[in-house]
């Protein structure tokens, strides 16, 4: 096991992290630090995807006229691509979900899950 | 922590780490992951659009529908903000911070700043194609130098510069404009988003330069445009 | 295989649609519905012409860029694909035209607002639909939930807490599916769903690929709300506006199943996936019990429009029960169910709306007597509901019928009770409802007036839930079973 984790062991920080992500939003009853949970397990998800990327003693992905147009030189520029468009993606709902606590702030005065529970029985 | 929530932990860790040996170890060159997709995108990106930022390339290029969706999400959010937060009837009050001045240190430094973020933020946009960069990230600078002249400059001042009705229909402009270009080649009889089917008198790798150049712009329009929109409809549908 | 445009033309209406809604709602605020309806009904009008194309004359795609899979992006569509965008755009032009009468009730002063974003979920639900790129596909997921969240939000007051809950698990649901694909890469370095096939039988001891089916399984499993991952769907369609519901809750758990058949079906292989993994029984015996949860919690509610909602839960988990038991029929009657699902529930939640927005009723006694003031609405109501538990000739029989002859060829006899018990108890919340609807008389309140162009719809879906079962085995033989993976369709008798 242990073999096999070392030369892995970028892996391992994000599966760290993906657990830190997942503790805040099943473990926290504040909804905002569900959303924090959320994005945390998101970030570990990116960063997982570009840590596949990597290629020891490689360039950035920008061609380069003294390395040539040679695949090994660069490190793989898709999963660094990819993840542009998950990190947007993951801001948008982030943006999303904070007009809804706004909304929920707003319609019952409190952002604690048991509070909140209470409140939606007691109104109508 | 509850057992529930234990057991679902437990349970990914598990499942993570079974996987791990069938990965591989970090920074292998001969991984999978780097076979034959990546490998021709790094020996053909330069050669088909003359442009050397490779990720660039792949993204305003190759799979440039993947940015057409992302761009797609952005103008969504600031579509669910608008719909989720305006209020019914009267529009709501504008909070006090964004009317009062705030002090005279600050504001002379922001007047001084605004105008080199703006200038840097086109930078970011026409070097992406050289340099990381390009049309979200200088679409969020874009954005970000007019929220900094919301905060401090005061109201009147900011709104003058950029109004909030401009900031949606700014971020459906931006979007028709990466669509726009795409329809070009479309309409020329090639596909959808197809650059070197643009009936201008270009070769084909200057036409794909030429191509990405144009949807970082429409995306940077739609980036800064919607960001605002957020910012605008959460300041006041907090009330 | 055969170009064509169509798929993107399609997805062109959508966009088109969403920002002319934007720009021209900055003049004039009436533009928003006519808009929408253009859209709407080009994109109907393309969907039904693809699907004649691909019958005719086999699947198409369009290489989006002009790139070549797996280099660029392309838009993919068999007779699956063709049949379940039919499917989509078809259910969103009849709640369309309920649209202009509920949302000038429900919704007043965003009603431009409200539009495009339902032209934004019908153009993510089509882009998952047709694209043949897993991380396009991942794309185009959070484009619909993104719609979603914010179309369920502008519901009741409770409405934001429920799209909160959906927001938070659906994005968890996404964010496994895009850590299966990321599995899925370091294995293969592609992303085509055509290319990754290829790659991954030989590929099929890797511990990583188990966990990669996995992931994704769990992630598109939450989002089609199969148990245990059901508990944000009834509070969702609930609390969500009529016209939300009537739009989300037919469509976008089928997209689900969609892609759940395509990534298991297409990609891995049943045989992979169901036969040296094993993820189809898993899957199959989680429906069982969604099946089984959704069924009595309709039972034991009150409220109609949640009645229906976990009713939703039990039905989507009979495409999630066909999908795992990947067997030929089992899969035949899970398509199936796509299309006769979304007519039935459509309609049903079209009548819970109107009910809703005409008298305020929303609990079952509300409904007593309605049958003889509304004749129009509730006949094809009753019509909908026979086909919910499943009453021949209606065209829920047929899927319920090859659902059973395909556990059977299984040999999962537990199954068949399973099947066989929930259409019972379907029977008993329907019958519950029927009873008060028509053996009661009818209320003495003033209703507010219906347009005709909300009854329309309810009565068109009521008639096409018959006429989907007469005519099933056109569909069964012409359009699904062609389509079926690896061969399956066949070897079926």
């Amino acid at each position: 096991m242990i073999e096999t984790l070392v030369p892995r062991w970028p892996y391992v920080c994000t599966v760290v992290l993906m657990l830190v992500g997942l503790y805040g939003m099943l473990g926290k009853q504040n909804l905002v630090k569900k959303l924090i949970g959320l994005n945390v397990f998101q970030t570990a998800i990116i960063l997982f995807f570009i840590v596949q990327a990597y290629k020891t003693g490689a360039s950035v992905p920008i061609w380069d006229a003294r390395l040539g147009a040679v695949a090994d030189a660069y490190v793989n520029p898709i999963p660094h691509g990819l993840m542009l468009t998950a990190i947007v993606v993951s801001v948008a709902i982030t943006g999303v979900a904070l007009a809804l606590l706004i909304r929920i702030h707003r319609n019952f005065g409190t952002l604690d899950e048991p509070e909140l529970l209470d409140a939606m029985k007691r109104s109508p | 922590m509850r057992v529930p929530t234990l057991a679902v932990l437990l349970a990914t860790l598990v499942v993570m780490l079974a996987a791990a040996p069938g990965l591989a170890p970090f920074g292998d060159p001969t991984a999978p992951a780097s076979g034959h997709v990546a490998g021709h995108y790094l020996e053909h990106a330069y050669h088909d659009a003359h442009t050397p930022n490779v990720v660039t390339v792949m993204i305003a290029d190759y799979r440039s529908f993947d940015t057409l969706g992302e761009t797609m999400v952005v103008f969504a959010a600031g579509l669910a903000c608008a719909l989720m937060l305006l209020p019914r009837g009267r529009r709501g009050r504008v909070p006090r911070f964004l009317h009062r001045k705030v002090n005279l240190i600050a504001e002379v430094i922001v007047r001084i700043m605004l105008p080199a973020v703006q200038i840097f933020a086109f930078y970011v946009i026409f070097h992406g194609h050289y340099s990381p960069g390009g049309g979200f990230q200088g679409g969020a600078l874009l954005a970000a130098s007019i929220l900094l002249g919301r905060i401090v400059l005061g109201r009147s001042r900011s709104q003058a510069a950029f109004p909030t009705a401009l900031g949606r229909p700014l971020g459906a402009i931006g979007f028709a404009v990466f669509a726009g270009i795409g329809l070009v080649g479309f309409a020329a009889g090639g596909a959808f988003l197809q650059y070197d089917r643009m009936p201008f008198a270009l070769p084909p790798d200057m036409l794909r330069n030429w191509g990405i150049l144009g949807i970082e712009l429409g995306v940077a329009m739609a980036v800064m445009g919607t960001l605002v929109s957020i910012f605008d409809d959460l300041s006041v549908g907090g009330r | 295989m055969a170009e064509s445009a169509l798929p993107i033309l399609i997805l062109l209406c959508f966009m088109g649609g969403a920002v002319a809604v934007v720009l021209a709602t900055l003049r004039r605020p009436a533009a928003a519905w006519p808009i929408t309806m253009v859209a709407i009904a080009a994109a109907f009008g393309f969907s039904l012409r693809l699907l004649a194309t691909v019958l005719d004359g086999g699947a198409v795609r369009h290489r989006l860029g002009g790139w070549a899979a797996p280099i660029g992006i392309e838009l993919v569509v068999d007779g699956l694909g063709a049949f379940v965008i039919c499917v989509v755009t078809g259910i969103a032009l009849l709640v369309g035209c309920y649209a202009r009468w509920a949302v000038r009730r429900e919704i007043p002063e965003r009603e431009s607002t409200f539009f495009a974003m339902v032209l934004v979920l019908l153009l993510g639900l089509s882009g998952i639909v047709l694209t043949g790129d897993l991380f396009n596909l991942y794309v185009f997921f959070e484009i619909s939930s993104l719609a979603a969240y914010a179309l369920i939000a502008v519901g009741d007051k409770r409405a934001v807490v429920a799209s909160f809950r959906y927001l938070v698990l659906g994005t968890l649901g996404a964010s496994f599916y895009l850590l299966g694909i990321g599995f899925l890469y370091t294995l293969t370095g592609t992303l085509n769903m055509a290319d990754a096939a290829t790659l991954l039988p030989e590929l099929a001891a890797n511990p990583t690929l188990r966990v990669s089916v996995a992931m994704i399984v769990t992630g598109v499993g939450l989002k089609m709300a199969i148990f245990p991952m059901q508990g944000w769907l009834a509070d969702a369609y609930t609390h969500a506006s009529t016209t939300t519901t009537a739009i989300v809750a037919p469509i976008m758990t089928k997209v689900s199943a969609y892609t759940l058949i395509r990534v298991l079906g297409f990609v891995y292989g049943f045989d992979l996936a169901s036969g040296r993994l094993p993820i189809g029984t898993a899957l199959a015996w989680l429906s069982a019990a969604g099946i089984v949860v959704g069924s009595v919690m309709a039972l034991a509610q009150t409220d109609v429009k949640r009645m229906l909602a976990y009713s939703s839960v039990a039905q989507v988990s009979y495409i999630g029960l066909g999908i795992g038991l990947a067997q030929p029929w089992a899969l035949v009657g899970a398509v199936l169910h796509v299309l006769n699902h979304a007519t039935m529930k459509c309609c049903l939640f079209l009548v819970t709306g109107t009910v809703q927005l005409a008298t305020g009723g929303r609990t079952l006694d509300d409904y007593a007597g309605l049958g003889r003031r509304m004749p129009w609405t509730f006949g094809a109501f009753t019509l909908a509901a026979l086909a919910m538990i499943g009453i021949p000739p209606t065209g829920g029989f047929f899927s319920k019928w090859y659902l059973t002859v395909g556990a059977l060829e299984a040999g999962a006899g537990g199954l068949v009770v399973v099947l066989v018990g929930s259409g019972l108890l379907t029977a008993g919340y329907m019958f519950r409802l029927l009873e008060r609807v028509w053996a009661r008389p009818a209320p003495e309140m003033v209703m507010r007036p219906v347009g005709a162009a909300a009854i329309a719809p309810i009565v068109v879906l009521g008639i096409a839930v018959v006429v989907f079962g007469v005519i099933n085995t056109w569909f069964v033989t012409r359009v699904i079973m062609p389509s079926l993976p690896g061969g399956m369709g066949g070897g079926v008798g």
